[in-house]
């Protein structure tokens, strides 16, 4: 893979695999990559599709969105997920062990923010893409488990990085601007 | 990532300095607990029937809208990169699901453009590796008090 900027001219291929049966969740997916992340999974013929979003009403937006383009109903669903709320988290986390198989669940949900403020009594950029991101990781592991011994399946799970975490400041005489996903 | 020069690096990242590295950080620090995480199931030596692949995709820069609300000269600096060098949502999302479909040999690696690819040098560096594992071991106590017990599902 050659280096960024140069990655970006690589050609990215569309998805081949076929993922029937299977049951998916993307969180942050009524807008952007998540929400075209959980159009392709339904295209590659996922049985079941949750989007996990902060605000239900956009995510019945993006899930209209994504039957009318697919020509797919009864797949996509839309459950409430506020990464900002370590008990949001948890009650969504219970949810998903009631449901009868989970083979991929992509953690898309992210902010970026320069403004520094508070949620959960720290700063909640970290918050959000570091600690509720792996609260939710750590409380599926057993769901994803009991999928994988039922299914005789792998089941993944997906954190979504960036090329940007190797802009860190690595020393204060290090100028860098933070500009990419 | 300043904050590792401190103590504790979750009670540095409280701190409202370098708020412009912030996002980048959150981002290293994902990357530094997926192959952290992923060692600890691996040496967990769970049974094959109940494995789980853990993974971390780079999607690039993209069309999206996660800096929507930048504006000024980086709003201006951004719209002409991206107009330049960012991939569509759409094709963003394929990479996504490239994660999210990948086999066990994914587990605990960092994927760019649907391949496993190597983390930024810092990481794979020995003071990265140590941050790495403070990381790790502070997050770990953060998740326990907000969940007691929750490390033993590993």
């Amino acid at each position: 893979m050659p280096p960024f900027p140069l990655s970006q001219f690589v050609s990215v291929p569309m998805p081949t695999a076929r993922v029937t049966g299977q049951v998916a969740i993307v969180t942050g997916s009524n807008v952007g990559l998540g929400l075209e992340a959980a159009r392709h999974l339904v295209n590659m013929d996922a049985a079941k599709v949750i989007l996990a979003v902060r605000t239900i009403e956009k995510g019945e937006a993006a899930r209209t969105d994504i039957e009318t383009t697919t020509n797919k109903t009864g797949i996509v669903e839309v459950w409430k997920l506020d990464m900002s709320d370590y008990k949001s988290v948890k009650d969504f986390a219970k949810k998903c062990a009631t449901l009868p198989r989970l083979d991929i669940v992509i953690e898309n949900a992210g902010i970026a923010t320069e403004e520094y403020e508070e949620c959960q009594g720290t700063e909640r950029t970290v918050v959000v893409n570091v600690i509720a991101t792996f609260l939710l990781a750590l409380l599926l592991l057993p769901t994803l488990r009991k999928s994988a011994k039922q299914t005789s399946t792998t089941p993944r799970l997906t954190i979504v990085s960036s090329e940007v975490h190797a802009w860190v400041i690595t020393s204060l005489l290090d100028v860098k601007v933070s500009l990419m996903r | 990532m300043v904050e590792r020069k401190g103590e504790k690096i979750f009670e540095e990242l409280k701190k409202k300095d370098y708020m412009t590295d912030r996002y980048n950080t959150s981002k290293l620090l994902e990357v530094f607990v997926v192959r952290e995480l992923a060692e600890a199931m691996t040496k967990k030596h769970h049974d094959d029937s109940e494995k789980v692949t853990l993974n971390t995709v780079n999607p690039g820069f993209c069309h999206s809208e996660l800096l929507r609300d930048r504006n000024g000269l980086q709003g201006l600096f951004l719209a002409a990169l991206k107009y330049t060098l960012a991939r569509t949502t759409e094709v963003g999302g394929r990479i996504l699901v490239a994660g999210g479909v990948a086999g066990p040999e994914s587990h605990g690696h960092y994927m760019t453009i649907c391949a496993t690819s190597q983390p930024s040098s810092f990481v794979t560096s020995e003071e990265g590796n140590k941050t790495q594992k403070r990381v790790y071991t502070e997050l770990c106590a953060i998740l326990e008090q907000i969940e007691p017990g929750i490390l033993k599902n590993i």
